[in-house]
């Protein structure tokens, strides 16, 4: 990924560092993630696949090394990225193991193709924000910030899947319950992306900051003052 | 800051705020929660110690006869057991097809330690040469029962000091009402909380807060005794009177588990005939469960003075209805 240099990317730095300390004072706080607390759909084919590759990619790999994931780096596991696999949560923090928040390694190929298939730009603001952020996933429970977990919660979906949902102009950023759910106009050749709601890319961001990356407390009964102070403290405006 | 979670607690949201407290997980330990849930987790104790002592007056305005669980988990055997044991061991021994031959026809009758006489006797003299392997067997049976009886001999003089010890204790407690008898409830000092934060820091992790401040502000707590009513010998249903043994003995019980290196440590919080409930420790929650009853401790609490102090006859429909509304009468809400 070439460093980005210009206003918007030193903002979606900015962003991509409250949102590490986002989930760090979260987790702090005692915030369940369901991405940590659900568990996860077994594929029995994929870890069979998986287990055999790395059982056979580990006897070839003469140098050993400490990390755990250099492992994947051996062509008998380029099918891993070639086809574009999910990792189960245990690979993390591999770029495509599931996580709270991660970026693909092909994010710029990506992009270009989705602008090849909306026939249009993608504003910068989309572009920076799946080069530097990628995705996050805050969905999770909290006795006073989310008692029930179903408030809404900043949840942006790999850029891959976001441009499966890719249909009509829209692109849809997080799936799930539709009201809350966000999607942006592409092509869009604003430095910034609207949402279909009409608010700004940017704005919305700044929304879910507010509120302890959940905006749907905007709107809910409870009112954390305290949790939301605290978090709040931890942030930097943008 | 006001402490909003104190105060909920003291408008009566109890159960509520408990509930919360242990959704937070190992949250409750951050900057934001600490304080407050250690207010609660005290004022919630403080209300405990005032219903042991409250149960404990009772009891004894009811003619409840107390004895001391303390003793009963006591890892000093008597005499009469080590013979018992010994002696047990050798009569299954002497079931084995074929190796009683050489034994007095009746010797498997015999009391265990007229038996042990006879064994003594014949295979225990000094350069007794056994002439086959059964032989050997009981020449080797016999120098254990001697060990054994030699082990005991040295214990006796300490046992003998103990029985006078509590003699002595149960003379100076006589007439005085048992909320003053440690072995009935033995209230937390100055010194817990230094062996708590001794055990703290060797378990490399904490105590749950709500076990913690039980330890610190109730102390220990034995309900075990007799009561024509209340814990009638031979119950159908077990009373289950509330137990919580002294801080100082459940943390021995910990080292024994770190000695033989087990990652996660239990400590015991009482025992009865057949079962020990334990808690896996250390614990950064709120509040945690008990193995064995697999509820957390708090609940345990509510449901021990719920039922004032004596939870199993929850699961009985004839109980003695008057002493128990007599008990749980006055007694705080937790």
């Amino acid at each position: 990924m070439t460093k980005p240099e210009n206003q918007m990317a030193q903002t979606f730095q900015l962003i991509h560092s409250n949102l590490e300390r986002l989930v760090e004072a979260l987790t702090e706080i005692g915030y369940i993630f369901d991405f940590k607390s659900k568990p996860e759909t077994f594929d029995w084919a994929l870890e069979v696949r998986l287990g055999n590759a790395i059982a056979h990619a580990k006897s070839r790999i003469r140098k050993k090394s400490n990390d755990p994931l250099s492992v994947f780096e051996h062509s008998a596991l380029a099918w891993v990225r070639t086809e574009n696999i999910v990792l189960p949560r245990r690979f993390s923090p591999h770029p495509q193991a599931q996580s709270i928040g991660c970026v693909d390694l092909d994010t710029e190929q990506e992009l270009t193709r989705l602008e090849q298939q909306a026939c249009g730009p993608i504003p910068e603001a989309l572009k920076n924000w799946f080069l530097i952020c990628g995705a996050v996933d805050l969905r999770g429970r909290h006795p006073f910030l989310n008692p029930e977990g179903k408030l809404q919660t900043l949840h942006i979906a790999p850029l891959r899947q976001c441009i499966d949902g890719y249909e009509d102009g829209w692109l849809p950023l997080s799936f799930g319950d539709p009201a809350s759910s966000w999607k942006v106009r592409v092509p869009d050749s604003t430095p910034d992306a609207t949402l279909s709601d009409g608010r700004s890319f940017l704005n919305a961001l700044r929304n879910a900051f507010e509120w302890a990356g959940i905006p749907g407390l905007a709107e809910a009964s409870v009112n954390p003052e305290r949790e939301l102070e605290f978090i709040r403290s931890k942030m930097e405006s943008f | 800051m006001s402490n909003l979670l104190l105060q909920r607690y003291l408008d009566g949201q109890r159960v509520e705020v408990w509930k919360d407290l242990t959704a937070l997980g190992g949250g409750v330990r951050s900057s934001l929660y600490y304080q407050d849930t250690t207010e609660v987790a005290v004022e919630t104790m403080k209300r405990a110690r005032h219903n042991v002592e409250s149960i404990i007056q009772k009891l004894d305005k009811l003619g409840y006869e107390f004895s001391s669980s303390a003793d009963m988990i006591s890892p000093m055997p008597n005499m009469q057991e080590i013979l018992s044991m010994v002696g047990q061991a050798m009569t299954e021994r002497l079931k084995v097809p074929g190796m009683s031959n050489s034994l007095p026809p009746d010797m498997v009758n015999m009391p265990s330690a007229q038996m042990l006489n006879v064994l003594l006797t014949k295979y225990g003299e000094a350069g007794f040469e056994p002439r086959n392997g059964h032989e050997a067997a009981m020449t080797q049976l016999a120098k254990t029962i001697e060990v054994t009886q030699q082990m005991t001999a040295q214990l006796m003089p300490k046992m003998a000091e103990r029985l006078a010890e509590m003699e002595q204790a149960n003379k100076s407690h006589q007439g005085k009402p048992s909320v003053e008898n440690p072995k009935v409830f033995s209230p937390a000092c100055e010194n817990t909380s230094k062996i708590v934060e001794e055990l703290e820091k060797e378990m490399n992790g904490p105590l749950p807060i709500s076990l913690r401040s039980w330890y610190l502000h109730v102390g220990a707590v034995s309900l075990e005794g007799k009561h024509e009513q209340l814990n009638p010998a031979g119950a159908v249903h077990y009373p289950e009177p509330l137990i919580i043994i002294p801080f100082e003995e459940a943390a021995d019980f910990v080292d024994d588990y770190d000695h033989y290196e087990q990652k996660e440590s239990e400590l015991l919080l009482w025992a009865d005939e057949s079962d020990q409930f334990t808690m896996k420790v250390p614990d950064t929650c709120a509040d945690a469960t008990i193995l064995g009853l697999e509820i957390k401790f708090v609940e345990h609490l509510r449901t021990a003075f719920a039922w004032g102090g004596f939870p199993g006859w929850a699961r009985s429909n004839q109980r003695p209805q008057k002493e128990l509304d007599y008990l749980r009468g006055g007694l705080l809400p937790l």
